[in-house]
Parts: C-alpha cells; structure tokens; sequence
C-alpha cells in the first residue's frame, strides 16, 4: 500500500480510478489496468495460444498413435486434428478462459488483470461473448494484415487495411476508462485485481500504553485530516535512511505550530509523532461526533 | 523520566478512547473471514464452498461494504479506509464476475434468448438481406453486361476453374461428380474445418465491423452477393441454372443464413453507433452489443454445421432432388427456430406445474 499525497488531497477521484456502484448501493473503487498491462496479458495469451495448441496437436497425435498404431490414414487425421484445435483456440480461447474463469485469461492472472462488468451489472455471457468476438478486428485482423506485409502478396493492400485496423484498435487510447471497443460493446471494463491488505492500527498500540506525551485541546485544534494522514504516511514508513532527520524535522514543525516551547529529546521523537497522532485522531473523531469536521488546517470548519 | 518529559498541561485526554479503534477491533475477524472464503472461491470457484460457507460468503460480502461506507464517513485512518476499499473491490469481483451457473445460462441461451435476439433485431437482418441480394442480382447484371466485369472482379481464374469459357459438360461434371462415393467424399472432413474457420472468420469479421459504422459490413454483404450472383450468371447461361441452385442449396440456405445473421450483428452493432435514439450512446452500444454477440454466435454454430454439410453432404449426395430437399428442409428448421422467436419456451414453462 502506498500513501499517495496527491490522492490524499484530491480525495477519492484519480485518474485511472473508476468508481463501480454494486447492487448492494455501494461504491467501490477498482484502479483500472494499464494499456502496458494489457498489452503484455494479450501477447502471452496468443503465445499461449500457439503453444497450447501445438502442444494439444501433439498429444492427440501421441494418443492416437497408441490406440490405433500409425497404419492409418495419417495426412487426413493430421490436418483434421489441427484443424478442430486451431479453430477452437482462435474463436473460443479467449471467451472460454473468462467465461469459467471469473473474468481472467492466463495472461490476464499473470499480470493481475481482471474483466468486471462497468456499470455494477454481474458480468454476462452475452457480454463476455461481444467483448471477445471483437478481437476479430481489434487483434486479429492487424495481425492478419501485418502478416500480409511481410508475405509475398500485394503490399498495399496490406498496408492500408493494417493502417485502417490499428485505427479501430487504437480506441483504447482515447477513452477515459481505457475500454477498448469490445469492452464497448460488452459493458465491460478490464481492471487490476485489488490486494488487500491490512496494516497495524497506529492508535491501538497507544491506547494501551500510557502517552508519554499528552497535548491540550488547544493545541489539537490546529492541524486537520489531511495532515494526519500525511502523519500516518510517514509513520508507517519504516527503514527509510534519512528517517532520523525526518522525524527531527516534523518534531519541530509541530512544537513551533503547536505552540510547545519544550525540548524533546531526540531518542523519543517516534514516541512523540506516536501520542501526538493518537491524540489528534481522538480529537478529529471527536469533533467529527459533533458535526464538526476538519479537513485540513486550512479548513476554518473545525478550528475556532 | 516521565516527569521531564510530560509537556503539555495535564488535560481531559488521560486515557485514549478511539471509537475507530473499537470499530475496528469488532469487525476485524469478520474481515479475515471473508478473505479466507475469497481466497477459496479465487481457486475452486463458488463451489469449492460448503453451502454454509457460501452463505457466509454473500453475508460478509455485505458486512465488508456496510464497514466500507462507514468507514468512508468517519474513518480518519487511512490504512483501514484503503484495506477496506480493497477488500470490497476484491469481493466485487468474486461475487459478480462468474456469469451465473454457465451451463444453465447456456441452456437458456439456445432455448430462449438467441431466438429473440434474432426476431429483435429484424430491420438489421433484413438490411443485411437485402444488401445480399442487391449484390446478387448486381452480379447477375454486370455478368450480362459485359464479361469482362467477371474478370475485374474475381480474376482471370473464376470459381476454380468454372469460368464462362468451360463447356456444358464440363460444368455439369463440375457440380454432378462421377466418381464413387469414397472418391467423392475423400478428405471432406479436414476440407470442411478448413471451410469451418474461414466462413467463422468471415461472419466475426461481419459483426466485429459493425463498429466502423457498419459500412464494411454492408460492403462485406454486398460484394459476398456479387460473387453468388456471378458465380450463378456462369452456370445460368449454360442452361444448369436449377443444378447450381441445388448445389448451392444443401449447404448454402444454413451458410447464407448464418452470413445474413452476422451481417445483422454488425448492422445492429452500427446502428447503435450511428442511431442511439433517447439513450446516451455507450449505453445504446453496449445494449446492441450483446444482443448482436448472441447472434454472431448463432451464426458460428449454425456456418460449423454447414461447414460439414458442405464438406460432406454436398459431395456425397448427388442429385437435384434431395440436395434441394435437404437444403431448404434445413432451412425450413433454422427458419422456424429463429421465427418462433422462442415462445414455445415460456409455453412450455406455463404448462409445468
């Protein structure tokens, strides 16, 4: 987790955040895939595509081989068997991978991707079915046309139905959700998996022991949501090299804010950015019981 | 030591009591439950859990976004507020990104919803047909204009070898082959994949074109009529109009009509682009979208099925008669599918108790 000041400011809009609202009438936050992340999740999946096909080709081969002996027909059975696993792997891989496997193809779990519907509706089949029949001119057709470059036909041709299909593809380039056009048509959005993790509660350690430090109401009220957050961000960073300095330097800016002309000395800096955190959380949440909520410490809101 | 260090004046705050703590504190093993249960469902899906467990699992579900909202309201730590907001974004997209019991919707798919999706989009289907036919009947035209226009349009080596300049006979043996059945017949299954992947191709790339307007889609079902239509003119002049149409037939009534559905798609799909009406124009799209998806896979099953009639049933069966029963009788079957626009389906549910 990583304490982004600019966030903390802007409060719960960023670009690259799209808020989903669920049935249950909440909003919940997913950060949206990079157009990088996606591009590496559909190259592995057409090498995997390639690979597992070939692979499968094989296998049936191998076990055909030891059914039947190799006295058969073998060019007829060959090209049947290539053909049924090339034409399921180039239609269905992509559309059988999210349909069983909750939104996700291989390249999509390597690169902790995942395909939810965009306007808080479960995701569909027949959504997952447009977004993946899409591929056809959004993936297939430039590779097919790139192919034709280098091929021996016509090169013109080639060139400007590869000019004309990267164009469709580029759409993802311009839309504010990064949805390229199959998302488009399927009501889906492609989205980084979130990661949970819960960090210790700074407070709860201070609630027990006894504050070394205490701090009258007055000298709570300067200081606002914002910085306690920002407090809790530098808190929680541990082992950084200059944190000493750091710690000093805060130390004093709140004394000198605060208006505390003692001394702390230096071995209990942490222990003073502790209670003073504790102490200013208590007395937010209190104000906060009261109507009364301070944002910042330039939010005349809370402050006297 | 305390002493020497206590600064501020002695106040009100001598023993912390953070609500938030307490907050936090109650709901914390209802949190790690839940992601014990996801953690589950992430590898075996919702049925790797117990029927209480998945009970458990909607609950929590809405435990974790009852203390998202709380504590979107009052928390001031934003370690617990971004926890939470994960925790909640994870159990979103465990709860709602697997389609609801795929063979089920699957089953449904085929009994209900892609006949209707196909009697909905009627004005884009007969779009696509009339394109078709507009092409067909240019072809038939140009054919008999001026020969050349053959030339221009499909080369100088028509239709593998039945050009104009073949003789009647040539042309019969072309569409009658004398050869035994196992002669005849030899290889159809890799020639009709081989069909398989290109006509599926041809009717993804109908509907996935849509988004350009649909104009590449009425293109694309034109110049497929202007082949039929030349390709009939060639056979037409020789007197084997009634043959090629037969020949056509047994495959073609499903594999045109299964073309005209992913041409409708990609039409249905333009529309929405070009006319989104009252609707904004994403919702229009994304409204179009599906229901053309279901239709373009209702092509790619039915052009798998003329993919083996052609491969097979055409060469096999021989004469005139039975290739038009067997073509138009499977198109009277398609026809009559689609039509009902499945209420048989809802009739067959009124009559169950």
């Amino acid at each position: 987790m990583t304490f982004d000041l600019q966030r903390i400011r802007e409060g719960r809009s960023t670009e690259g955040i799209r808020r989903v609202l669920t049935p249950e009438g909440v909003e919940v936050e997913f950060a949206l895939a990079d157009r990088g992340e996606r591009l590496i999740a559909v190259l592995v999946d057409l090498s995997v595509q390639v690979f597992a096909s070939l692979a499968l080709f094989v296998l049936i081969l191998i076990i055909w081989g030891v059914l039947f002996g190799t006295g058969l027909n073998g060019t007829e059975f060959f090209s049947v068997a290539l053909g049924i696993v090339s034409f399921f792997f180039q239609f269905f891989y992509f559309l059988t991978m999210e349909v069983f496997w909750q939104g996700k193809t291989l390249g999509k779990h390597l690169m902790g991707l995942r395909v939810i519907g965009a306007n808080g509706h479960p995701l569909s089949l027949s959504g997952l079915v447009a977004r993946n029949f899409m591929r056809q001119v959004e993936l297939f057709l430039p590779l097919i046309a790139g192919a034709g470059l280098v091929g021996p036909t016509s090169t013109l041709s080639s060139l400007v139905s590869l000019a004309w299909a990267f164009g469709l593809s580029a759409y993802i380039f311009f839309d504010a959700d990064r949805r390229r056009l199959g998302d488009l048509l399927g009501g889906t959005i492609v989205v980084k998996q979130a990661a949970p993790v819960l960090l210790p509660d700074i407070a709860a350690g201070q609630q027990e022991t006894r504050a070394r430090f205490r701090f009258t109401t007055d000298q709570l009220e300067t200081y606002g949501r914002f910085e306690l957050q920002v407090l809790e961000g530098v808190l929680r960073e541990e082992h950084r090299p200059d944190q000493e300095e750091i710690f000093a330097r805060i130390v004093a800016r709140i004394c000198l804010k605060i208006g505390n002309q003692s001394e702390v000395a230096p071995e209990f800096h942490r222990d003073f950015l502790n209670d003073f955190y504790a102490a200013q959380r208590q007395h937010l949440e209190r104000e906060a019981l009261y109507g009364k909520r301070k944002d910042s410490k330039a939010d005349s809101n809370g402050g006297p | 030591m305390s002493d020497s260090t206590n600064h501020g004046a002695p106040s009100g705050h001598l023993g912390l009591d953070l609500k938030s703590v307490q907050f936090r504190k109650e709901r914390e093993p209802q949190w790690q439950e839940l992601e014990r249960l996801m953690t589950t469902v992430e590898k075996q899906g919702l049925q790797g859990l117990s029927f209480e467990e998945s009970l458990a699992f909607a609950t929590l579900y809405r435990k974790a976004l009852s203390s998202l909202s709380v504590a979107r309201g009052i928390s001031l730590d934003r370690g617990v507020q971004s926890y939470l907001e994960a925790l909640a974004a994870r159990a979103y997209s465990l709860m709602y990104t697997r389609p609801n019991r795929p063979g089920v919707a699957t089953i449904d798919f085929f009994m209900r919803g892609l006949p209707r999706a196909v009697c909905a989009m009627w004005p884009s289907l007969l779009i696509a047909v009339l394109t078709f036919m507009l092409g067909a009947v240019f072809g038939f035209v140009l054919y008999h204009e001026d020969l050349g226009w053959l030339n221009a349009i499909v080369g100088s080596d028509p239709f593998g070898g039945r050009g104009p300049d073949q003789s009647y006979a040539t042309l019969r043996e072309s569409i009658y082959d004398p050869g035994g059945l196992a002669e005849r017949t030899q290889g159809w299954a890799s020639f009709a994949i081989s069909l398989m992947i290109n006509n599926v191709g041809v009717a993804l790339l109908a509907f996935s074109l849509g988004v350009a307007g649909a104009v590449p889609t009425l293109g694309l079902l034109f110049y497929n009529g202007l082949i039929i239509g030349l390709f009939y003119s060639v056979f037409h002049d020789k007197g084997l109009g009634l043959d090629i149409i037969a020949w056509l037939s047994i495959h073609g009534v499903t594999e045109i009509s299964a073309i005209f559905l992913g041409g409708a798609a990609g039409i249905h799909v333009g529309r929405g682009i070009l006319f989104p009406g009252r609707k904004s124009r994403a919702a229009r799209l994304r409204e179009n979208g599906r229901r053309a998806g279901e239709v373009a896979m209702g092509a790619v099953i039915m052009l798998i099925f003329a993919g083996i009639i052609e491969g097979y049933f055409r060469q096999a069966v021989n004469d005139l008669e039975w290739r038009l029963i067997i073509g138009w009788g499977l198109g009277a079957v398609v026809f009559a599918y689609f039509g009902t626009g499945g209420w048989w389906q809802a009739l067959g549910r009124r009559n169950t108790p």
